[in-house]
């Protein structure tokens, strides 16, 4: 700030500070149509002569010496010689205003001093007080017709004068003023004619020489004439009223004014300044009510001193002094705010001062005032709204008053140059003005301040040449425009010749005018709307449009036919910014022809590159990814997820890929869609890529860790896959194929498109989906592998007794189990079912191997319990409630087979007896047609004595066994199994010779218990024998019947009324016979193996004799 | 088609001037059929066609063993217009099978050209390639001379096959042979790093294409 008060400015009226110069020096440039349009100032040609002026301090020098000090010895000289008390509130004392000059203009005590004696040593002023009569209102009418002729007498009474008129008071004389003052320092005003309201605006200067006791005189009279005796006449006629002023008047002394009012002022109770209404105050206490007149009435110089300022005028001058003191109280300022206008009470005291002494007109106060500040405006923070203000009482002013011309040219060259600057301003708004929020405001004002400029009646007047701010400030846009791009351009110019290097500059370029594109857009767009109508955005945009094509034609025109990877890869944030850029071409006002419309066309080449780029680069990140990946499970957040981080990753990997479509947005359909199949070909290789590193880190890992979490990661590299296959599916939809086959519909056909994108992308999955089944194969391997280790375990432990069965199976069931809980948690369902499959199946042959490798062995039946335990464990395992596999895929026919097979080898031998009779009693019932013919019963069982009662009826339709065609049967009547009957024997009947049908009629009562009767598969053989006498008996058929059937059997025991229980009622039975299907029977043969048990083998060969004889299956 | 049941998937590329039979000539081996009318290819095209490959390497593990292949045939665009944008699909092909007219000195003369892209593009240095001569059923417009074209494809160290989509002359021994070459190519890369005997088919059977391609990725 303070080197701003080392100002220099020679030949000229105004101050001009060096930082103006040099500072600004980039302002100054303006461009060749500016000063063409505008012309080339004065002031253009003056700072030339300054450049080549001395150094700055002997400026600094020279410019105080012949601007400052001229105009300090004017300030000092109209303190000397005030006049009056100033307008602000607050007085200052002499001394108080030359300390503030002093530091106001820097002046040191000794240059104070010795310019304050030279200042001692002038010729004083002679005081004047301009007086303006401008009106009267309300005033006395004299004459006869009701109105007054007045006139006004002013002078100055000075000391002396005043104390003679006072001592000559108390007589009352016409006419007091002439009496006192010689006449020639009397004024007269005009005689207004017959008016109570007269309008003189007469001026009139009235000197003196002491300003203290001085004091202003103005007396109105009414001037009478003779007037004719027929007007008076008519007079009366018209108005009786005035017949009682008539009277009054003839008796007045012909020719004799009379007295209106007067107002007494002393000087030095005025402010330098007045203009107001005063009331005319009577000379007697008669008619008080006079009326008002209105004064105007300033204290000037007259003379001032010539030599103060050289001569210049007091106009010039004020324009020096307010600079000087906006510049002090700018610098005084602490911060770095706007100065608003203000000044200090000091500043504002003295330019009063000095402007009334000087009598300067408020016009070109603020014609001073609007040069001074535009100027400081230029080199200063100095608020526009300022400017605004002056520039409005300046055209108030102008449609009141004439300017002398050399003012005029002034005015004219202020408006101009502030224009030819304030254009200067916009075409450098990107710098001066950054879209911030305490700077947008300040464009806007400046704008209007151009607006207001151009309406002014000053400038249309001065600058008649046809001058269009709109079209100026679109230029100046323009140009500006243009200009910031070749500094931009400049700026980032590449450092070597290298093509990359070249692009990249290129890039950066671009992207100061996206970022630049966005600005206009969002902020200035707005400000140069409202302010000038000028949509900056659009004027902008075609300007870089144009100068972007033709960089990028350039620069494409030098890469032709060398493109390479980094190359490319250089171009891609070029096409993006470009696109972006593209994109907003939608805010232009007025579409046209643009220059980059296709600008994608010149990126052709680079495509390829593009894309291999993010393919490679998202194999890198892949493989990275499946690196670190520890296959667990992500626990995070309350929905567990079942796949690990890789996959996660994978997702997001895949994210760019497809962003990179969204992102070209390629406008060609047919190069779009070839885009797309590539992009689709890399999204499925990357997935199928990512499966094998997968398999392979699966690999690494299961080969370092237990078996237990080798399947668990396995479970996870599932989940991973089967997450995958859900991203491919999301695919199209997430590149949007619709969109896309809408695009092409008329230039791809319908097949292609299917066999290059969704059947691509089906192909991929298909692969996928095989990686899924062969996982959850190795898997199922894994687990089967477990199972049947746990399988053999207990077949090992079947030895040591202490164990039983629950707890030989216990850790298969376990172990099985925790896995299936855990595939279960962690599988998806539909992978969870079709590993479950495969693991029931295999389970169920693993089972049935362990049983079959033991059939022979000692303990096999406890062993065989276990394994049917088992069996029955791992079906409720699989069932799962219901949730696991459905029952018809359990009970697969080798599990019955199984199941059977174990269930027998778990029984007894007893027990298997028991089974076999009643397997024989079930097939008996459901047998049907009578073969070998029937056999009638009458069966009962009498509960009070405990007696079975069969009779044997009859039998018929017998087969003939004899060579003579007929039988001799009997009936043999059996109970069994025997261990539950040891001591009872079987019973005969008679032999009926030669009869194939024979009636028996015998009864037989067989004394057994009832719990006999009603254990497991008690019954009653019935065996038909053809008797032979030379060989043994022939076999005709045997019959089984169940002695629960037996009426009196089934039913409790009912203790208490055993005595009146009835006696059931004997049923007549018809049995088939039957004959044994021979070695068919799995019981007997497992009996049969059991050697050791004697019982059992006697049975069994029994039945295998009666199988030889049996006529089944021969 | 889209079962995964394969052993390999191999992706070939058919690339040439515009004309000179790419599309006809796949749908030959495709379909076993013939389309006499010209429609240009917009972009790109795929076909595929399922082939038991008899491995026939003597030296090779695999000698004798067949294999299902999965071919995914890929059918460029010859127009130039959409040359730059085919080059990405050179990436991913593990043979090419690169075509020129028969009847158009011009197509030949251009199989220099697609050679120089197919080397700047390709995964490898030196892919597999066929060289193949098409509409050798146009006898009486022929202008190129089989000696002409045989001594181009010794000089690229590739074979080279005169064919006919019409006819169907040689379209198979020509895709064929180079399948052949693929193969071979592959079980080198495949004979290097041991066995995975761990993981069961499925996954040696994909990872056969996985050292191929990284090993040519340069």
């Amino acid at each position: 700030m303070s080197s701003q008060r080392q100002t220099v400015r020679k030949g000229h009226n105004l101050l001009q500070t060096p930082d103006q110069e040099h500072g600004t020096g980039g302002l100054r440039q303006l461009s060749p149509s500016h000063s063409r349009k505008l012309g080339v100032t004065r002031k253009v040609r003056e700072r030339r002569d300054l450049k080549e002026d001395e150094n700055p301090e002997e400026k600094a020098r020279k410019h105080k010496e012949r601007e400052l000090k001229p105009l300090y010895k004017e300030l000092l000289y109209t303190i000397t010689h005030k006049m009056g008390k100033p307008s602000t509130t607050d007085i200052f004392t002499d001394k108080q205003l030359h300390q503030y000059i002093k530091e106001a203009f820097t002046m040191t005590d000794s240059e104070h001093e010795s310019l304050a004696e030279r200042v001692k040593t002038t010729e004083p002023p002679v005081y004047c007080l301009m007086t303006t009569v401008k009106e009267a209102k309300g005033i006395l009418g004299k004459d006869v017709s009701g109105f007054s002729d007045p006139y006004c007498i002013i002078t100055i009474m000075e000391d002396e004068e005043e104390s003679r008129t006072r001592s000559s008071r108390s007589k009352p004389c016409k006419s007091i003023v002439k009496d006192a003052v010689s006449d020639d320092k009397i004024f007269q005003s005009d005689i207004k004619k017959q008016t109570l309201n007269p309008i003189w605006n007469q001026t009139f200067i009235l000197e003196f020489e002491d300003f203290t006791g001085a004091s202003f005189h103005l007396e109105m009279w009414d001037k009478d004439e003779e007037v004719s005796l027929t007007q008076k006449l008519e007079d009366i006629k018209s108005n009786f009223n005035s017949l009682r002023r008539m009277i009054k008047e003839a008796k007045k002394e012909k020719g004799t004014d009379d007295f209106l009012g007067k107002v007494v002022l002393k000087l030095q109770d005025l402010h330098c300044t007045e203009d107001n209404w005063y009331n005319l105050e009577p000379r007697t206490e008669t008619y008080p009510d006079r009326g008002q007149c209105h004064l105007n009435l300033k204290f000037i110089h007259k003379a001032r001193d010539g030599t103060l300022s050289a001569g210049r005028s007091p106009y010039i001058n004020y324009c020096g002094i307010l600079q000087q003191f906006v510049q002090a109280y700018i610098s005084k300022q602490q911060g770095s705010a706007p100065w608003k206008g203000d000044l200090c009470g000091e500043a504002q005291t003295l330019l009063e001062f000095y402007a009334t002494q000087n009598d300067l007109s408020p016009f070109l106060q603020d014609l001073a005032k609007w040069v001074a500040y535009s100027k400081l405006y230029q080199s200063l923070e100095v608020d526009s709204s300022v400017l605004l203000q002056q520039l409005t009482s300046v055209e108030y002013h102008w449609h009141q008053q004439e300017l002398p011309y050399q003012q005029k040219q002034e005015l004219g060259d202020s408006l101009h140059g502030f224009l030819k600057y304030g254009l200067c301003l916009v075409s450098k708004y990107r710098d001066i003005f950054p879209p911030t929020p305490q700077n947008t405001p300040k464009l806007h004002t400046l704008l209007r301040i151009l607006v207001q400029i151009c309406k002014t009646q000053a400038f249309q007047k001065l600058n008649p040449a046809e001058f269009e701010l709109h079209d100026e400030v679109s230029d100046a846009i323009l140009t500006g425009t243009e200009e910031w791009f070749t500094i931009q351009k400049g700026l980032h110019q590449p450092m070597t010749k290298d093509l990359s290097e070249i692009v990249s500059a290129l890039s950066r370029l671009i992207a100061e005018v996206q970022e630049d594109i966005k600005h206009n857009k969002d902020t200035w767009n707005r400000v140069f709307v409202s302010a000038v109508q000028v949509d900056v955005f659009t004027v902008i945009y075609k300007s870089f449009d144009s100068l972007l094509a033709k960089e990028m034609r350039d620069t494409l025109a030098l890469i032709e036919g060398q493109m390479e990877q980094t190359l490319a890869n250089s171009l891609f944030p070029v096409y993006l910014s470009l696109q972006a850029i593209q994109q907003d071409k939608a805010f232009l006002q007025k579409r046209g022809v643009l220059e980059l419309t296709n600008f994608q066309e010149g990126f052709r080449e680079a495509l390829p590159y593009w894309l291999n780029h993010a393919f490679s680069t998202t194999q890198d990140r892949l493989e990275r990814a499946v690196q670190v990946d520890q296959l667990q499970p992500l626990q995070s957040g309350a929905v567990p997820i079942k796949h690990s981080s890789s996959a996660v990753d994978l997702v997001a990997l895949i994210q760019p890929i497809c962003q990179l479509w969204e992102k070209l947005s390629w406008p060609d359909p047919e190069e779009a869609f070839m885009l797309m199949v590539k992009i689709t070909e890399d999204v499925c290789k990357i997935v199928v890529n990512y499966c094998n590193l997968l398999k392979e880190r699966v690999r690494e890992l299961s080969e370092n860790s237990d078996h237990g979490s080798a399947i668990n990661m396995l479970c996870v590299v599932v989940n991973d896959l089967e997450h995958l296959r859900s991203v491919l599916t999301r695919l199209p939809t997430q590149l949007n194929w619709a969109g896309l086959r809408d695009r092409t519909q008329n230039v791809i056909g319908g097949s292609q498109f299917h066999n290059t994108l969704p059947s691509q992308l089906e192909q991929a999955k298909s692969v996928l989906g095989r990686e899924i089944r062969s996982a959850l194969n190795t898997l199922g391997k894994k687990l089967n592998e477990d199972i049947e280790t746990h399988v053999r375990n207990m077949s090992t432990r079947k030895r040591i007794p202490s164990k039983s069965t629950e707890d030989a199976a216990d850790p298969l069931m376990r172990y099985l189990e925790q896995e299936l809980h855990y595939m279960n948690e962690n599988l998806v369902q539909e992978n969870f079912n079709s590993l479950l499959t495969p693991l029931w199946i295999n389970s169920v042959k693993i089972l049935h191997q362990v049983a079959a490798q033991h059939q022979q062995q000692e303990g096999l039946m406890v062993f065989c319990q276990r394994l049917l335990y088992t069996l029955q464990c791992l079906e409720q395992c699989f069932l799962a409630e219901g949730n696991g596999l459905p029952l018809n895929i359990l009970h697969s026919d080798e599990y019955k087979a199984l199941k059977a097979h174990l269930t027998h080898n778990s029984l007894s031998s007893w027990k298997l007896l028991e089974k076999f009779l009643a397997g024989k009693i079930w097939e008996q019932k459901v047998n049907i047609g009578e073969k070998y013919g029937a056999v009638t019963l009458l069966a009962s069982y009498r509960r009070s004595d405990q007696r079975l009662r069969i009779e044997v009826l009859n039998a018929v339709n017998l087969l003939p066994m004899d060579s003579n065609g007929l039988s001799d049967p009997f009936v043999q009547l059996c109970l069994e199994p025997n261990h539950v009957f040891p001591e009872v024997e079987p019973r005969c009947t008679q032999i009926k010779n030669r009869d194939l049908n024979p009636l028996f009629d015998e009864a037989f009562d067989f004394l057994v218990s009832l719990e006999q009767c009603q254990a497991d598969g008690a019954c009653l053989v019935v065996t038909v024998l053809d008797h032979d006498t030379l060989k043994t008996d022939d076999f005709e058929g045997e019959a089984f019947l169940g002695l629960r059937e037996v009426p009196g059997v089934p039913g409790q025991m009912e203790r208490n009324e055993l005595g009146l229980q009835p006696d059931a009622v004997p049923a007549q039975i018809r049995l088939s016979l039957m004959h044994p299907k021979p070695n068919e029977d799995n019981i007997l043969r497992l009996l049969e193996s059991r050697r050791g048990e004697r019982e059992a083998q006697a049975y069994v060969k029994k039945r295998r004799q009666r199988e030889k004889q049996s006529q089944e299956g021969i | 088609m889209t079962d995964g049941d394969y052993d390999y998937l191999i992706k070939l590329l058919a690339l040439g001037d515009s004309g000179v039979g790419k599309t006809t000539f796949l749908y030959r081996y495709t379909d076993n059929k013939f389309n006499p009318k010209f429609i240009t290819t917009v972009g790109i095209d795929f076909r595929e066609k399922r082939v038991v490959y008899t491995a026939s390497n003597p030296n090779a593990t695999t000698t004798g063993k067949t294999f299902k292949v999965h071919l995914q045939l890929w059918d460029t665009a010859g127009q130039e217009r959409f040359r730059s944008l085919t080059t990405a699909f050179f990436r991913d092909a593990m043979g090419f099978l690169l075509m020129f007219d028969l009847t158009s000195q011009q197509s030949f003369l251009n199989v220099r050209n697609w050679m120089s892209q197919l080397q700047a593009n390709a995964y490898c240095e030196n892919p597999d390639i066929v060289l193949i001569g098409n509409k050798a059923d146009l006898a009486d417009q022929r202008e190129v001379q089989e000696k002409q074209a045989k001594e181009l494809a010794d000089k690229y160290g590739i074979p080279y096959f005169e064919t006919s989509a019409a006819t169907g002359a040689e379209v198979d021994k020509a895709v064929i042979t180079l399948l052949d070459l693929v193969m071979k190519r592959m079980e080198q890369c495949v004979d290097k790093p041991p066995a995975d005997p761990a993981n069961g088919n499925g996954a040696t059977k994909l990872t056969a294409e996985q050292p191929n391609e990284k090993k040519c990725a340069c």
